[in-house]
């Protein structure tokens, strides 16, 4: 392995957090957020190898991104279609244990899982992740033109989304 | 209107407040803003959710999630992988939901069967067949039959780990 590269237990450890945002952020639950998570994982642990020292979390990013597009293409689903199997989903059923349950953070959540997968994948990799528009461009495999305007339309709608809620400002 | 920037695309302007512009593309949308109560109105409205998003706090797994899952990704890569598995998802988001995270049941569901068999089994050495290994090995297949990871073979805690 080159030098530099932390082990995958490092990864988990100092950088776990940040992985389960960008999974919940795409999943829009805590179940498939930890399904997310745990596949992401292993191809972390898989792919080490081959990891060039450079944004980890940008490569994180795309990992979890990747694991989520692959299942979304496969199940050809939404997460709220996901719901109805199981009423208690409605709403994650074991709130984080030190998350403060800010009425903001819930809507904001809310609002991005109203926004179709083609406009939410970009802008939670862009918002959450902080790629560049040349690195969403390269993960979800469209042109970099289609990622700036499908930012700024999921901006759009997320805003929209949250006027209709009644929010206004962070 | 006939300006020199009416054929500017507005969704230049999430990509004014991300940086991503070329230095003349952006002298193009400040003129633009300039003049354009209209685009402004709309930067107003990108920046806000752009605001909103960047600023909500990082998301926590819940409690004991890590143990179980950084024990789960040890577990499932001790079964021998092809090339090609490593590609395909080992987890699939489907829509029936069994439990909070399934490696994280299996990996309860091995660390019960563990504890059942060190109660209910007084001596491994003085019962045939050996039950407790049998329970061991069969606990975690048992909890989701016919998953990959229902192979998993029960593995303690990484330490360290509680977040």
């Amino acid at each position: 392995m080159a030098e530099g590269v932390p082990t995958w237990e490092e990864i988990a450890r100092d950088h776990g957090r940040f992985l389960y945002s960008v999974a919940y952020r795409l999943a829009g639950n805590d179940d498939d957020a930890q399904d997310l998570v745990q596949e992401s994982l292993l191809r972390i642990r898989r792919g080490l190898e081959r990891y060039e020292p450079g944004s980890l979390e940008g490569w994180m990013a795309r990992i979890v991104t990747n694991v989520f597009l692959d299942e979304v293409r496969r199940k050809k689903r939404r997460p709220v279609d996901a719901l109805p199997d199981d009423p208690g989903r409605v709403l994650p059923p074991s709130p984080a244990a030190d998350e403060v349950q800010t009425g903001l953070s819930d809507e904001i959540q809310r609002a991005l899982g109203e926004l179709p997968d083609d406009f939410r994948v970009p802008v939670v990799l862009c918002d959450v992740s902080d790629l560049s528009y040349e690195q969403i461009a390269e993960t979800t495999g469209v042109p970099i033109g289609t990622v700036r305007s499908r930012i700024h339309r999921g901006r759009r709608m997320l805003r929209a989304q949250l006027a209709a809620a009644g929010v206004t400002g962070p | 209107m006939t300006d020199a920037h009416e054929f500017l695309a507005t969704d230049m302007l999430s990509a004014y407040l991300d940086g991503e512009l070329t230095d003349t593309e952006r002298a193009e949308v400040e003129a633009r803003l300039a003049e354009s109560p209209e685009w402004r109105a709309e930067l107003d409205e990108v920046r806000g959710a752009r605001t909103m998003l960047r600023s909500v706090a990082q998301r926590d797994a819940p409690e004991g999630f890590w143990d179980a899952v950084l024990a789960g990704v040890v577990a499932a890569d001790d079964s021998p992988v092809d090339a090609e598995e490593t590609a395909a998802p080992v987890v699939s988001l489907d829509g029936k939901r069994r439990g909070p995270g399934r490696w994280i049941a299996t990996a309860f569901a091995a660390a019960a069967a563990v504890a059942l068999a060190v109660i209910i089994v007084p001596s491994r050495d003085s019962v045939r067949p050996d039950v407790a290994a049998v329970v061991v090995q069969h606990g975690a297949q048992g909890s989701d039959h016919g998953d990959p990871i229902g192979t998993i073979t029960p593995v303690g805690p990484l330490a360290g780990f509680r977040r």
